[in-house]
């Protein structure tokens, strides 16, 4: 398990999603997430060699 | 996706990433394939350490070890060495691989060039990084902490040969003044050698303050 708090927050962002998507659709494309150093969280999809940034929201709770 | 999170966090536009992927697997005691989730996580200690580092040490009054140190994103590392003394110098260069395990930054060679000496892993502690200096601490005691500088100079990443790169490696270290033991010019003295290094005026700089 993640042992950063940076990484938890990744692994509670990405992982549910994951979850979903497989439950609803049996497959989805790689997609990933980062944090900025002013802690904001940035979700990017990737899908047939176009990276798509799709989302941008702060990490506050 | 996994190239441009790691350009951006050497570049410092972000801290931590992560990426989801659908993978196939057989789970433990089946035998059956099933959808599974894989996720890699990575945080900015190894993203941040991609580059060109230099780094220099006078291993005793008489042998300076200056050197060229390129950390490819992929794991691969290429160091180059110049290991000078008065009237001569030796070139090195190591190739192996490089990580970051909980802040542990781990070096193995694999090949080695210019020497018969073995060149032990190196295991060592990221208490400092930042855009142009990195500080590395012994893990459990043993060893040293140093120093090395972010260059300009970009990952060559055509040349993962064996072999030595003198001329270039010299004007790098020469441009950031760690050419080590170089001849001097005609003066005054029986000193015809010279060493011309941070490590030098380190020491200048040093004495200057106590």
């Amino acid at each position: 398990m993640p042992r950063h708090p940076d990484l938890d927050a990744l692994l509670n962002n990405l992982l549910p999603f994951a979850e979903r998507m497989l439950r609803e659709h049996g497959e989805f494309y790689p997609f990933g997430g980062s944090i900025t150093p002013d802690g904001r969280h940035i979700s990017i999809g990737a899908k047939a060699r176009q990276t798509v940034r799709s989302r941008e929201r702060s990490s506050t709770p | 996706m996994t190239n441009e999170f790691r350009s951006q966090a050497s570049e410092g536009k972000i801290r931590a990433a992560g990426i989801c992927f659908d993978v196939r697997i057989v789970p433990p005691g089946q035998i059956d394939k099933t959808d599974a989730i894989q996720l890699a996580l990575e945080r900015e200690g190894g993203a941040r350490i991609v580059g060109v580092w230099y780094c220099e040490a006078l291993r005793d009054t008489l042998h300076h070890n200056g050197g060229r140190l390129q950390y490819f994103p992929d794991g691969l590392f290429i160091a180059d060495y110049r290991i000078s003394s008065p009237g001569s110098e030796q070139y090195v260069r190591t190739r192996g691989r490089w990580g970051v395990d909980d802040n542990v930054f781990t070096e193995t060679a694999q090949y080695v060039a210019g020497t018969d000496e073995s060149i032990p892993k190196l295991a060592r502690r990221v208490v400092a990084i930042d855009r142009q200096k990195m500080v590395l601490a012994p893990v459990a005691g043993d060893g040293a902490r140093f120093t090395v500088w972010r260059g300009k100079t970009k990952l060559d990443h055509q040349e993962h040969s064996m072999k030595a790169t003198q001329k270039k490696l010299l004007a790098e270290l020469e441009a950031m003044h760690m050419s080590g033991f170089r001849p001097a010019s005609p003066g005054p003295g029986p000193v015809s050698w010279r060493l011309d290094s941070r490590v030098v005026q380190a020491a200048i700089n040093s004495a200057k303050k106590k």
